[in-house]
């Protein structure tokens, strides 16, 4: 008894013992499946959850959400969860509690790695062929130049922004550079020479931009490799393909505006080939058609063309390459035009194209040394029809054309670099003109807007051959530390031309041809100075030559024995890294040209000379620019040049102004991006009005029932300034898949009326101007893969 | 086709704009040379022809004596205009008799012949003709020494074949004539000729002109064409052009048809004021021959 009490009063006065909680246990857990399509991004879903006493999930709630189709994915796995029940001392016991489910991120794919773009040996190193660069060379990127404000997305139309050139004609597309005849500059796509790079009526040029790399002008001074031109050169680079497909096999680009439609694939073929395909045909026909009524597409002619460009480029080994490249366009503009009376309906078609292949294989060594091949061939053809009131006029012109370059580059000492060179090319024309003798019109003609070409008629064909075959060599001193570059250089062609007719058709006369040869010898030297690595001091010059062209050598409408036209230029300039943000230049330049061909003076000369090569030229001028890069977002340029180019006439002393000179020419670019995608550009060009010959009298010509007009001096007047201010506004985003860029661009923003031309009454009494386009929104779209 | 047509047109072709200006070439009101006639307007050189000028004014037509001269410097390669600039300057002129007789040396100054030269000189290029094959001497007409009824016309040359075969030259001199001026039978305003009903019209009426032709006017001719070596037959075109004091003109040149007179039909709408209107239609063939006739019209 005496245990047990104590022992009950142990137990009386003992604490009551707390319950013994354990809480649930997952013993069945059951993954969610990520929903389809969501962020790859990790993601949480917070939830409270009963959890009865036989262990399963009675109800789930979402607390903090992560998306509804998280959410969903989330509570589905957590129903089917399973418990072992919480207890308390051992009793099962129904409990809520908070759970989170966790989706974890997905795994970021491994980036493809770069493709090896051969593989041959243990040698890896790929060396580039050089790019020679001419002393005033000015280079343009694709990128650059097809968002700059005014070109609709056209890159090649950029480098009418180039300093020193004029501002064309409208509708002509021609460039005039640094007061050069727009036949005196020497075109070209890649190592082929062109006829033209724009397309009739001058709003696109021959090649889409997606196809274009770079486009270089040489304004004047280029070294002995390129000849026969008398002005400059304009070099379009194609873009090459394997740069778009360094991630995947196909790629491609497709583009719309108001004006065309293009597309394009580029391909990686093997482990060493990559292919460019590209296609562009214009709807303009279709767009403007679809808004302007009849009337409306009878005044202005829409011209409808189509362009194709491929490229086919080969790693051959690890220095030789081998690019495959056919590029062409063709042309056709017809208009149609009812006239005051019924019988003096206007009509013109016009039609133009040109077609190349070339293949160009290229070796380079690694201290420098390169060899060329270069071969292209390619057919021209063109025609016109006109018929002006009782006045018909017809010219077709076909040309079988092509060429070899041979081009070693050797470095025979560390302080000299020899480049030499053999420059083939042989043409065949065969031509066709009749109506009247004054078409086309030439440069030098006096006349007026919209004049008849006159009533006297000649009719012809005939045919010619030009071949030349230009030898080249060039030493380049690099001394003083490549400080100094001297490079003296020659190039000789003999020029071979040969014709059907030396007289025109007579049927009495015998068919007399004839072949004449002429050897131009062309000494060109260029000196570069850097007396600090910011700065450049070049100058360049030398002798040029140029054929005639075909055209003038018809026995009827020209001259068949025409000789070498000739010219002196010299360049001299310098450019400067004014900061690593702005660059600056400026440089003069002076051109004497002589033997060009001009209508003869005397209203009798003697038979198949009715052009005489004795026209002569001075062009003389000076160019300043300025480019600033202080963002990559921003860059702005200005390009100011003064210049004056004149011509002397045959049978005459004085100088009168060039028919395109532009006294003086300011272009002003500037071009904002930002990281969003979106772009702003703007665009101010000022010109110099145009000369003109004024009508200071008009006399009464009962015969035609009008006036003839009375000229005064030629050239003594011009047309008022030109000023014109485009602006771009354009996105563009990339994603894993490609780019989409769209854009607005605006020509002529401010609506000025801008004059092209004088234009005068029936009587010659009142005069005013004829202005151009007004303003021109284009709304283009662009996607590349 | 006058030069503001064309000009229209050229301007268009670009798509540019083209001002307008206060141009009515069919309303004479000042001092003007609306024709200069040769008769015959084809003939050989040192043949005889006489010259003609229908001379006008707001008050109607006048009849001041003319000096006659002959520019004697063709055109050069480049000059579009038919008149050259030497010429309308009265430079390179000599002048002539009316009737008088043609430059003996027009076809070597002016047309096919190869123009003389002297000592080793090569031979010099003849003239191009113009699409009906024909060549010209231009005339230059100074009215009384006003300087503003100054007017050029052109005397087609009537020259022989050069560098054919003799069976060419043989066929061609055959069928080949020489050119005529047209025939204008009537000039009628709503149908009714002008010589038998007089025309009255009230202010702001509309008058239907026109011009009646005879079938000759149409004439057939033939065209050498070097290129081809071979012989053309063509018939004439002809351009009616109509000018008047006062009022308003819907065309000032039309076509002429052989088959009706509605091609040469023309509007005119009556001035305000009343009084008489004088007008005159112009009558060209596209081988240099004109004719004209004068009309009255009365605004009552």
């Amino acid at each position: 008894m005496a245990l047990l009490l104590p022992l009950l009063l142990t137990l009386a006065l003992a604490p009551t013992p707390e319950p013994v909680f354990i809480p649930p246990e997952l013993t069945g857990f059951v993954e969610a499946e990520r929903p389809a399509g969501a962020d790859p991004a990790a993601a949480e879903v917070l939830m409270t959850i009963q959890v009865g006493i036989e262990g399963e999930v009675t109800q789930a709630t979402v607390v903090q959400s992560a998306g509804e189709a998280f959410d969903t994915a989330a509570l589905e796995a957590v129903r089917a969860f399973v418990f072992a029940p919480a207890t308390e001392d051992g009793v099962p016991l129904p409990v809520e509690l908070e759970y989170l489910y966790v989706f974890d991120a997905l795994p970021q794919p491994e980036p493809e790695p770069e493709p090896e773009a051969f593989v041959v040996d243990d040698e890896t190193d790929v060396f580039a062929p050089p790019v020679e660069v001419e002393a005033a060379e000015v280079t343009l990127d694709a990128e650059h130049g097809e968002r700059m404000a005014g070109t609709q997305g056209d890159a090649v139309k950029a480098a009418q922004t180039l300093g020193g050139i004029a501002r064309p004609p409208v509708g002509s597309g021609q460039l005039v550079v640094w007061g050069a005849a727009p036949s005196d500059t020497r075109l070209y796509i890649d190592w082929m020479p062109v006829p033209n790079l724009f397309h009739l009526g001058g709003g696109r040029s021959v090649l889409p931009s997606p196809t274009v790399d770079s486009i270089s002008l040489v304004p004047a001074g280029f070294g002995p490799a390129y000849g026969r031109a008398l002005g400059g050169l304009v070099r379009v680079t194609t873009r090459q393909p394997r740069s778009v497909t360094a991630r995947r096999r196909l790629g491609g680009f497709a583009r719309v505006d108001p004006i065309d439609v293009s597309a394009g694939t580029d391909t990686r073929i093997g482990d060493r080939g990559w292919l460019m395909l590209s296609l562009r045909q214009s709807i303009l026909d279709r767009t403007y058609g679809a808004v302007a009524g009849p009337a409306a597409q009878e005044l202005v002619p829409v011209p409808r063309y189509i362009d194709y460009q491929s490229k086919g480029h080969v790693q051959l080994t690890s220095n030789a390459t081998l690019e495959l490249v056919a590029v062409g366009a063709h042309d056709e503009l017809e208009r149609s035009i009812p006239s005051l009376t019924p019988d003096a309906a206007f009509t013109e078609t016009q039609s133009r194209g040109f077609h190349r292949v070339g293949a160009r294989l290229a070796r380079t060594r690694p201290d420098g040394s390169s060899f060329s091949v270069s071969t292209w061939a390619g057919l021209d053809d063109s025609g016109i029809a006109q018929a002006f009131s009782n006045v018909d006029a017809t010219g077709t012109e076909r040309a079988w054309r092509g060429g070899l370059r041979i081009e070693e580059r050797r470095r025979v000492a560390p302080f000299l670099l020899v480049r030499s060179g053999v420059d083939l090319e042989i043409d065949r024309y065969k031509s066709e003109r009749r109506g009247a003798i004054t078409l086309p019109g030439r440069e030098g003609d006096i006349g007026v807007f919209g004049q008849p070409p006159g009533d006297r008629v000649g009719r012809d064909s005939w045919t010619n051959m030009q071949a030349g075959v230009g030898v080249y060599s060039t030493l380049r001193f690099e001394l003083a530390e490549k400080r100094w570059r001297l490079e003296p250089g020659l190039r000789i062609e003999p020029v071979v031309v040969a014709g059907d007719r030396i007289l025109p058709v007579r049927p009495i006369d015998p068919r007399v041809g004839y072949m004449q040869t002429e050897v131009a010898v062309d000494p060109r030297l260029r000196v570069e100075w850097s007396p600090i690595p910011a700065i450049t001091i070049f100058s360049a010059g030398g002798r040029y030559h140029q054929a005639a062209r075909p055209a003038d050598r018809s026995p009827v409408f020209g001259t068949p024995s025409l000789g070498l036209a000739r010219a002196y230029q010299a360049v001299a300039g310098l450019t400067a890294d004014a900061t690593d943000w702005l660059e600056l230049g400026a440089q003069g330049f002076f051109v004497q040209s002589s033997a060009l061909a001009a209508r003869a003076d005397d209203p009798t000369p003697p038979v198949a000379e009715l052009l005489v090569a004795e026209g002569k030229g001075r062009n003389l001028g000076g160019q300043v620019s300025a480019e600033a890069r202080p963002l990559d977002s921003l860059r702005a340029r200005v390009a100011y040049s003064l210049m004056r180019a004149e011509r002397r006439d045959p049978g005459g002393d004085a100088w009168r102004p060039f028919d395109f000179d532009q006294t003086h020419v300011l272009q002003t670019l500037a071009g904002w991006s930002h990281r969003s995608g979106v772009e702003v550009g703007a665009r101010f060009s000022l010109s110099s009005g145009n000369p003109r010959t004024p009508v200071v009298d008009a006399v009464a010509n009962t015969t035609t029932g009008g006036f003839d007009p009375v000229f005064g001096e030629h050239n003594s007047t011009r047309l008022p300034l030109f000023f014109s201010l485009s602006a771009r506004l354009g996105w563009g985003r990339t994603w894993q898949w490609g780019t989409l860029r769209t854009w607005l661009d605006v020509q002529n923003a401010t609506n000025r009326a801008n004059a092209q031309d004088f234009i005068y009454s029936s009587d010659f009494s009142q005069r005013g101007t004829v202005t151009g386009f007004p303003i021109l929104p284009l709304l283009g779209v662009e996607v590349r893969l | 086709m006058t030069v503001r047509s064309t000009v229209v047109m050229a301007a268009a072709l670009l798509g540019a704009c083209v001002p307008s200006f206060e141009d009515r070439p069919w309303l004479v009101d000042e001092s003007r040379v609306l024709a200069v006639t040769v008769t015959p307007p084809e003939a050989r050189p040192g043949e005889l022809v006489t010259f003609g000028a229908l001379v006008v004014d707001g008050d109607g037509q006048r009849s001041d004596p003319v000096g006659w001269n002959y520019c004697t410097r063709p055109r050069t390669a480049g000059e579009r205009t038919g008149v050259t600039e030497r010429c309308a300057r009265g430079e390179s002129l000599q002048t002539v008799s009316n009737p008088g007789a043609l430059l003996p040396d027009a076809c070597a100054r002016f047309g096919p012949n190869t123009p003389p030269t002297e000592g080793d000189a090569p031979a010099q290029r003849p003239a191009d003709p113009d699409p009906s094959g024909g060549y010209y001497l231009p005339i230059r007409a100074d009215v009384g020494g006003d300087d503003d009824a100054l007017a050029f016309g052109f005397a087609r040359v009537r020259c022989d074949l050069v560098g054919v075969t003799r069976a060419i030259f043989d066929d061609f001199e055959a069928r080949y004539s020489a050119n005529v001026n047209p025939i204008i039978h009537d000039v009628l305003y709503d149908d009714e000729p002008f010589t038998t009903v007089p025309a009255a019209a009230t202010p702001g009426s509309v008058l239907t002109l026109s011009v009646a032709l005879t079938a000759e006017s149409f004439e057939d001719y033939v065209v050498y064409v070097a290129a081809d070596g071979a012989i053309e037959a063509r018939i004439e075109t002809l351009t009616v052009r109509w000018y008047v004091t006062d009022g308003e003109l819907s065309l000032g040149e039309a076509s002429a048809s052989p088959a009706s007179r509605e091609a040469s039909q023309v509007d005119w709408i009556a001035p305000d004021s009343a009084g008489p209107v004088s007008g005159w239609v112009v009558v060209a063939d596209d081988r240099g021959g004109l004719a004209w006739r004068d009309f009255t019209l009365t605004v009552q």
